[in-house]
């Protein structure tokens, strides 16, 4: 009996061994092809505009990469965090992770707990307030020494003679961590310089201002806004700022703006993907936030290949 | 104290010998296959890595000549444009913008313009029309100094951001430029000019993409220029954003061919090709996880197989095993299920090998002449206790006769003659039923006529002072019995039971047949037995019974009977104390012949009297 029972045990493992087999050359077999392995959604403020070009190709890169099937959502100007979130939970519902580009964090605690609590988090160019904890990841530049680079770009430019000059800050929106330190860290960067902050605003605050000698505009969309309205010539004020879009490397190809800093969003977008990608795939890994670089570009240097590299992303 | 190993092999289980067979078998043979497999694995894996890098060697010899061919079309756009367009035109009459709007209407699927630059970097004439950026200086640009450096040649750039016209829609465009240096004639002087086509980078990064993304198991393939500067790689944002790294500055120390690198680590092998015309390196890259990824599938197949084998060669090694060991575990069986005094059976060993069927008859023959030799020695045993039984039996004849003869004397003395003839004449029958012609099975008639005229005997003898009554059923009186089995219990009985009482006694016999069982009981109303001496009465070491030599006729006649018919028969006593005791022959029932007689006093009818 005994002997009887260990050669159907031998038989049956036979058979399970033979079913086993099977299942994996077949799921191999599905292995090769392209089948995407996990699904991630990303939300950002204003989706087509031309500011998130470079960042739609590094996620697009890295969703290639990491085989993930990517749902980047096409979405409007937001006018209140309320709105993004509708937008964030009704993506994230039918994904592994969610990146997002959060407009507002003065008051963001919640929504950023309780979206990592559910899934996987990926969040780009916002800086988290310190109480959200750090159960997702966060990249984006060092925006504080954004706003010094800025600063000290005036000074190599101007010199002594920035004693004598003003200077109108555009701002952004400031309900923004990066935009606050942005700005924080350009006033920081000016302050001994000896040039006049004539204005701080948004939109076109010059209007209503005044022209200073110099405008900084420290995000894509005001920089974009103030390279259309303002006339050049030796009257015109010197535009400086912040910004990734075509538009903007076009003015500053044709001399509309003197110099801007470019974050490399590329890599944001490819990091905000394979950080998440490698999130799901470890769970026990915690995620840790990163920094990406920024460059100085100006006219003379727009055509480096180290710089067009980036400027002008080349999509396999 | 621990035990050696000796002691230790001696002690553990033995194993069958199907299980030996089997293990033996499947251990070499799952190791031939093992190393069977290991080694074809082996071979197929040399020879996949062989062909895997004999077809990406073709793959990449098949894209250099593409490249080329791409190429030399540029070059062929540009001398047809020079040949038949530029040196034909004397530009103070005019310019050459509609052939040149031509050639780039034919070729702008490739194309991404034309332009031909005075030596001061003036537009002469462009296509397709288009704005030249203000404030441009294009002999700063790579492509106009390396033509104007190299004026017998034409030059290909790397690929660059095109920065020459303005495009109000904001477009950049990645070009590869090749530029010469032309001649231009103005009013029939000749002058020397640029001209510059610009392909499109794409037309390159397609076709490599596209070769790229046939191949899943990680290889892929590069483009660098002489120096080792990246032109094309599937990777080339991530290589450019600092995320992951390429191996190409060691590029130029490689000959065009098969190497092999290790980088970051990892093992790989690169082949390398050099493009006509421009000096550049088309590399593939084979990494060793790219070969490990096309054998893995192999691997678990190859796995798969080998235990599905080892399992199925299980399996059949079971079945020869049982086939070489049946005959064997057949004899084994045979010899365990054979109880004593039995041998083998034939059909134990008939199919088996001739090493076993001669085992099986030797162990066969040996078994037989082991049983004669333990029947005989059984015989010889069981003839020699009858032997002393008949001894311990007649030994009680010669005190019997002494008091009988005693009585005898006395009665003639007494003037008794007629008594005494009647004592001898019952005297007389005892002995001629004692001697039964030297039979030991008796009717039961002569049984009771026995114990009849001994009693008579003893009754004169102790003065009837008891009784003896025999309540026996005539109808069984042709049933067998063994001679004097009842004499030695009624002599009991009298000198135990009733020779004392100052009552009288009274001694019953009684005969019935229940169930092919022919049972004779004597019952006396005499001193009984407490039960601790009735419970030894019967056996051999009788030494609880009490010393005055009870019991020994009952010992001697329950042995008889169970020697003479088995164990299952002999006496049962029951007694009590002051009330009696009876005592019960247990016999099988057969009635008397002499047939059967002599069939139950051969010692081999014994025990199988039933």
């Amino acid at each position: 009996m005994k002997r009887n029972r260990i050669w159907f045990i031998l038989l049956i493992a036979a058979v399970l061994l033979g079913l086993f087999g099977l299942r994996y050359l077949s799921r191999t077999d599905l292995r090769d092809t392209d089948t995407p392995m996990v699904a991630v959604s990303v939300v950002v403020d204003d989706s087509t505009n031309g500011r998130w070009t470079r960042f739609q190709a590094g996620i697009e890169q890295a969703a290639d990469d990491y085989r993930v099937a990517l749902s980047y959502a096409v979405t409007p100007k937001f006018n209140s965090i309320s709105d993004e979130e509708a937008v964030i939970r009704s993506e994230a519902s039918a994904a592994d992770a969610v990146i997002v580009q959060l407009i507002d964090t003065s008051d963001t605690v919640e929504l950023i707990s309780s979206l990592c609590a559910e899934r996987v988090l990926g969040l780009v160019d916002t800086d988290a307030p310190a109480e959200a904890g750090d159960n997702f990841a966060s990249i984006t530049a060092d925006n504080t020494a954004i706003g010094t680079a800025l600063a000290d770009l005036l000074k190599e430019q101007y010199g002594d003679k920035l004693r004598d000059m003003t200077v109108g800050i555009l701002y952004g929106n400031q309900k923004m961590r990066s935009m606050q330190e942005r700005l924080a860290g350009f006033r920081e960067g000016i302050a001994q310089s000896g040039a006049e902050i004539f204005w701080e605003g948004s939109g076109t605050a010059w209007e209503s201002a005044g022209l200073p000698d110099i405008v900084i505009a420290l995000d894509n969309d005001s920089l974009e806004n103030a390279a259309d309205a303002l006339e050049t010539g030796e009257e015109a004020p010197a535009l400086y700022g912040v910004g990734c879009s075509d538009k903007t490397i076009y003015a500053l190809d044709h001399g509309q703006i003197s110099a801007m800093i470019v974050p490399d969003e590329f890599q944001m977008g490819y990091l905000a993907l394979s950080d998440v990608v490698a999130r799901i795939n470890a769970p026990n890994i915690p995620m840790l936030p990163r920094e990406i670089p920024f460059t100085v570009i100006t006219r003379t240097n727009l055509y480096d290949p180290a710089n067009a590299a980036f400027l002008f992303p080349v999509i396999n | 104290m621990s035990r050696t190993g000796s002691e230790k092999t001696r002690q553990r289980m033995p194993l069958s010998i199907n299980m030996i067979i089997l293990s033996s078998f499947t251990a070499i043979t799952a190791a031939a296959i093992l190393l069977i497999g290991m080694t074809l694995y082996r071979q197929f894996a040399d020879r996949a890595r062989r062909m895997m890098m004999e077809s990406t060697e073709q793959l990449t010899e098949r894209a250099s000549v593409t490249l080329e061919d791409k190429l030399f079309s540029m070059r062929k756009l540009s001398d047809a444009m020079y040949y038949s367009v530029i040196k034909d035109q004397d530009f103070a009459d005019g310019n050459v913008d509609e052939a040149m709007n031509l050639f780039y209407e034919a070729n702008k699927d490739t194309l991404i313009s034309f332009a031909l630059f005075t030596p001061g970097g003036n537009l002469v004439s462009a296509a397709p029309s288009a704005i030249v950026k203000p404030d441009l200086d294009v002999t700063r640009e790579t492509w106009f100094v390396n033509a104007q450096n190299q004026v017998e040649n034409l030059h290909f750039s790397l690929p660059h951001v095109q920065n020459l016209f303005d495009d109000p829609n904001y477009r950049y465009y990645w070009v590869i430029s090749l530029s010469r240096v032309t001649e231009l004639t103005f009013n029939g002087v000749p002058r020397s000019g640029v001209l510059l086509v610009d392909m499109k980078y794409s037309t390159i990064t397609q076709m490599l993409d596209e070769i790229n993304a046939t191949n899943s198991t990680g290889q892929y393939m590069y483009l660098t220029d002489s120096d080792g500067t990246i032109i094309y790689h599937p990777k080339q944002m991530q290589i450019s954003s600092g995320l992951t790294q390429e191996n190409n500055l060691a590029v130029p120390d490689y000959e065009d061919g098969i190497t092999e690198e290790t980088f970051n680590g990892e093992s790989r092998v690169v082949i390398t090709d050099t493009i006509a015309y421009t000096g550049w390196r088309l590399i593939s890259v084979i990494p060793a996880s790219s070969f490990s990824l096309t054998l893995s599938q192999m691997r678990y197949f190859v796995f798969f197989v080998i235990t599905i084998m080892v399992l199925a060669v299980i399996l059949i090694n079971r079945l020869v095993a049982e086939r070489i060991s049946r005959p064997v575990t057949s004899l084994d069986e045979a010899i365990r299920e054979t109880g004593e005094h039995e041998a083998i059976s034939d059909e134990a060993f008939r199919n088996g090998s001739l090493e076993v069927t001669h085992l099986g008859q030797t162990l066969q023959e040996y078994q037989i002449r082991n049983n004669q030799l333990m029947n005989d020695v059984v015989r010889e045993q069981e003839e020699k206790r009858r032997s002393e039984l008949d001894a311990l039996q007649s030994q009680i004849n010669p005190h019997f006769l002494y008091n009988t003869l005693d009585s005898i004397v006395w009665m003639i003395e007494s003037g008794n003659s007629k008594e005494a003839i009647q004592m001898i004449t019952q005297l007389a029958n005892i002995f001629r039923i004692s001697l039964s012609k030297g039979h030991t099975i008796i009717p039961l008639e002569d049984e009771l006529r026995h114990a009849e005229n001994y009693m008579r005997i003893q009754n004169v003898r102790f003065k009837n002072a008891f009784t003896a009554r025999f309540d026996t059923d005539p109808a069984l009186n042709r049933y067998s019995t063994v001679k004097l089995i009842i004499q030695p219990i009624l002599e009991n009985a009298i000198y135990y039971g009733v020779k004392n009482m100052d009552e009288d006694g009274m001694i019953i016999v009684r005969d019935w047949v229940d169930e092919g069982v022919l049972y004779i009981s004597v019952e006396d109303n005499g001193f009984g037995m407490p039960k601790e001496v009735v419970d030894h009465l019967l056996d051999e070491d009788r030494s609880h019974v009490r010393s005055k030599g009870s019991g020994v006729g009952l010992y001697n006649v329950h042995q008889r009977i169970r020697l003479r018919y088995g164990p299952q028969y002999g006496l049962t006593i029951e007694s009590e104390p002051d009330t009696g005791t009876v005592v019960i022959i247990k016999l099988p029932a057969i009635p008397y012949s002499e047939e059967m007689r002599e069939v139950l006093e051969r010692p081999e009818g014994r025990g199988s009297a039933e």
